[in-house]
Formats: C-alpha cells, sequence, structure tokens
C-alpha cells in the first residue's frame, strides 16, 4: 500500500499536514504528530504495514504490540478518507 | 456603531492582540463573549484563523471557529505546494520573480495560518507575461484576466488564486508607479535561487504602506492590514533604518498616513490592552472589511474624480468628462477606440445606446449618486 497521490504531505508551523487536493475524495485535513509523520513517510513508497511498524521500532521506544496498534488505527483512519492506495 | 457591534470589534481586538503577542485570552471574557457575532466580525476580515489560535488556549473551539483554522491551514499548505511549482518553472524559463505581501507576511506571524489569505501575488518580468502564461496554464491553472490591469489572476480548484503582476502599481495611482519604475533597481537578490528577488526590510515596509494606502483611499481597507501592520513592526522596526523610511515615505506622501495607521495598531493590539477609544479611523477599517466596500469605492471615487468640490459646475465637468471617455479610462475600457482614434465619434453614439440596453439601471444609480453627493466634513 502507499499514499494515494491526490493527497500530499506537507510541513509547515513545524507540523506535518495531509493535505487532499481538488481530486482527493475527502476535503478536509489531517494534522499529525511525530509518529503520524513517519507512517506518512513510510507511505511515499510501497510498503506493507509490518515494514511500517519495522521502522516505527527503530526510530521510537515503546513496545511492539502498542506500536501496532497505533499504526492499524493510523492506517484504518487514512483508509476511511481514501488516502491508501493498494 | 452599535454596542452589540462595539463589543463584538473590542473582543476580536483582544483575541488577535492575545494571539499575534502569544498569550492566552482570559478564560472568563472568552466564555462571556458574543462568539457568532465575533465569529461574523472577524469573517468579513479573514481574521477568524488568527482569532481561533488565541481561543483554543482557554476554551473548547467553536466548531466554526476550528474549521475556519483548519481551512486556513488548508489553503496555505496548497498556495506553499503550488508556488513552489511555480517558482521552479520560473528558474527554469529565466522569468525573475518577487513574491509579494500575504506570502511574506505570513512568516512574521507567530503561526503562518493566522494569516488568512484567499490569493498569491509575484511580481513578474512585465516582458514575460506570455511565457508566465503559459507555465501557469501548463500546470493546470485558467487564465481568468489577461493584459487589462497591472496583474494577471489565474486559478485552479480549490479556491488557489494567483495574482501574477507586471508592475506593482497601476495608473491610477501615478505618485506610486513613477516612484516604482524600474523596480528590480531597489531589490536585493534572493540568495537562495537564480531568478528571485526581495525587498529589504525598509523597502518592503514601503511597499506594504502603499498598497495598504491604495486600498484605504478606494473601497477601503480592514482590520487585517491593520494587524498585518502591527505584527511587521513588532518583528522588525527595532532593525530598520527608519530615517530612510521616513525619507521615503515623505517622498511618496504618506507619511502623515503610515504615522496615523501606526499608531492605531499599537493601539488596538499593543500588549498595554485595546485601548481604542472612540475612534473614527478605526471604524472606517472596521466597516471596510478584508476587500472594502462599495459604499467606500463609490465615495472616495467621487470625490477624487470632483477634487473634493461638490458644486453643481464640478459635477457638471466631471459628467462631460465620462461622456467623453479619453485617456487612460479609454484605453482601459474602449481599446479598440483607443487604437483606432478616427472612429471615437462612433463611440460616442455606441456608448449610450450600448447602456440603455445592458445597465440603464447601473447608469441610473450613478446619476443618482453623482446627484446628491456631498463631501464629507
Amino acid at each position: 500500500m502507499k499514499l494515494n497521490p491526490d493527497f500530499i504531505v506537507h510541513k509547515m508551523d513545524g507540523e506535518t499536514v495531509l493535505i487532499p487536493t481538488a481530486n482527493a475524495p475527502f476535503h478536509g485535513l489531517i494534522q499529525g504528530n511525530e509518529s503520524v509523520e513517519v507512517i506518512l513517510e513510510c507511505l511515499s513508497e510501497d510498503v506493507t504495514q509490518d515494514e511500517i511498524v519495522d521502522e516505527m521500532c527503530r526510530r521510537f521506544r515503546g513496545d511492539r504490540a502498542l506500536i501496532e496498534e497505533d499504526v492499524a488505527d493510523v492506517i484504518a483512519r487514512l483508509d476511511s478518507i481514501g488516502a491508501i492506495q493498494r | 456603531m452599535n454596542e452589540k457591534t462595539k463589543n463584538a470589534v473590542y473582543d476580536l481586538l483582544y483575541l488577535l492582540s492575545c494571539a499575534v503577542n502569544g498569550e492566552a485570552p482570559d478564560k472568563a471574557r472568552c466564555e462571556k463573549m458574543d462568539l457568532s457575532e465575533v465569529y461574523s466580525l472577524s469573517q468579513y476580515h479573514m481574521l477568524t484563523s488568527a482569532a481561533a489560535f488565541a481561543l483554543e488556549k482557554s476554551i473548547e473551539l467553536p466548531r466554526e471557529f476550528d474549521q475556519a483554522k483548519k481551512k486556513a491551514i488548508r489553503k496555505l499548505a496548497l498556495f506553499e505546494i503550488e508556488r513552489a511549482k511555480i517558482l521552479a518553472a520560473f528558474e527554469k524559463n529565466g522569468i525573475w520573480y518577487l513574491p509579494l505581501k500575504g506570502i511574506l507576511l505570513a512568516k512574521t506571524y507567530p503561526k503562518a495560518a493566522m494569516r488568512e489569505m484567499c490569493d498569491n501575488d509575484i511580481l513578474c518580468d512585465s516582458g514575460k507575461m506570455q511565457d508566465v502564461r503559459d507555465i501557469m496554464e501548463s500546470m493546470g491553472f485558467t487564465c481568468d484576466l489577461f493584459g487589462q490591469f497591472n496583474h494577471d489572476v489565474y486559478s485552479k480548484p480549490p479556491s488557489i488564486e494567483f495574482e501574477i503582476h507586471h508592475n506593482l502599481f497601476d495608473s491610477d495611482m501615478p505618485r506610486f508607479v513613477d516612484y516604482y519604475t524600474d523596480v528590480i533597481s531597489r531589490l536585493k537578490k534572493d540568495g537562495n535561487s537564480s531568478f528571485g528577488y526581495r525587498f529589504s526590510d525598509e523597502d518592503f515596509y514601503i511597499f506594504m504602506l502603499c498598497h495598504m494606502y491604495k486600498h484605504y483611499i478606494n473601497a477601503g481597507t480592514g482590520l487585517r492590514s491593520l494587524l498585518d501592520l502591527y505584527v511587521f513592526n513588532r518583528s522588525h522596526r527595532a532593525k530598520l533604518d527608519l530615517e530612510y523610511v521616513a525619507q521615503e515615505l515623505k517622498t511618496l506622501g504618506i507619511e502623515e498616513y503610515e504615522r496615523s495607521v501606526r499608531n492605531l495598531a499599537d493601539k488596538a493590539f499593543g500588549q498595554e490592552g485595546s485601548d481604542v477609544s472612540e475612534s473614527e479611523e478605526l471604524e472606517y477599517f472596521v466597516f471596510s472589511g478584508y476587500c472594502g466596500t462599495e459604499g467606500n469605492a463609490n465615495y472616495n471615487y467621487l470625490n477624487k474624480q470632483l477634487g473634493g468640490d461638490d458644486s453643481g459646475s464640478s459635477k457638471r465637468k466631471y459628467l462631460l468628462r465620462r461622456i467623453f471617455i479619453s485617456g487612460d479610462d479609454l484605453r482601459k475600457s474602449y481599446p479598440f477606440f483607443y487604437r483606432h482614434k478616427a472612429l471615437y465619434p462612433l463611440l460616442l453614439i455606441y456608448r449610450p445606446i450600448k447602456g440603455a440596453v445592458t445597465h440603464p439601471k447601473g447608469i441610473a444609480a450613478e446619476c443618482k449618486r453623482l446627484k446628491g453627493f456631498k463631501v464629507k466634513e
């Protein structure tokens, strides 16, 4: 899976935001913390959910099971707005 | 100003002051505000996002403020993304450019998204406007206006608009046009690019005042321009060459104007509190909104055309100039007859007939305005 090209990741005011363009099925705004930033970075290429979890475990300290849950939650939210391409 | 509006004005000024000075507004005061009035007023001035940034520090943000803030963030991001592509294309094609106004002012705010904007303004090499048009259209922009005024307009969904300027001012501001002839001699190279330019901070401030003044004497200008002035001075004034700035403002004839609006901005947004007593000047800003009003534009236009003289003879002379259109007005409105002056008598027949058919009410309204025009004391 990867990020739908109709969504653009942009950094401003020190925050990462996910911006839907005119063609996107969603017309709002996603603002994220550091972990969302890493997940979006991973999704710039075709990756599996496990690969994203591996990268998150490399960058952040924490229980793998909890990280898996967080990643699954973010992916589900991005999926629900059409931001994921499979 | 009625009491409801006055309270909304003072509450909005308070929130904006908190936003740009990095303070949390008093929670009890926020809870007493008529937030629907504050919201309406902030929308009229494109300041809802800035107010939201302040409010959210003290209370749960009402939905409409939250939506406005998110919309501002989204729009700003889209502008930044599109602008990066456009300027990269200008670099590739050797077109010099100068980003203007809101593009740079947003960076002086504590959060760029506090500074809402409906378009991005860029000055370009006036000899390359067709090349610019080709670039913009190749990027999916629609050209909405080309070659008529001092800027061309390009738009793209969702509501992204770029104004590409050939000149900084149009012929209706001759003093400013003269000052900015050969504008590139006043610019510095932007170190990060080959064809990008910037003003010095002093010259940016001077241009900001000129632009603000232009709107002020026409349709009016709102609280956002006053806030821009405050924010810029707060972050830059201590480092400016004030002697140079004063000299240039004097050359431009707006030294008094700058002093007056700067003082008003300091009183409205300064950390000492919004100490703005009954102020006619503030009222003018409040009722103008971010794009001015038709009422202001009509009054200021007539006042300028009549030279501040509302006598019958002055009005008759103006009417004759309107009927026997010439000069710049002819060039802009009827370029064909401007180029073929031998056919001008035909225009004198064509115009009244066209007017009577296409906009008789507009003509009647203009005549009524002229008849009833009185210079304000």
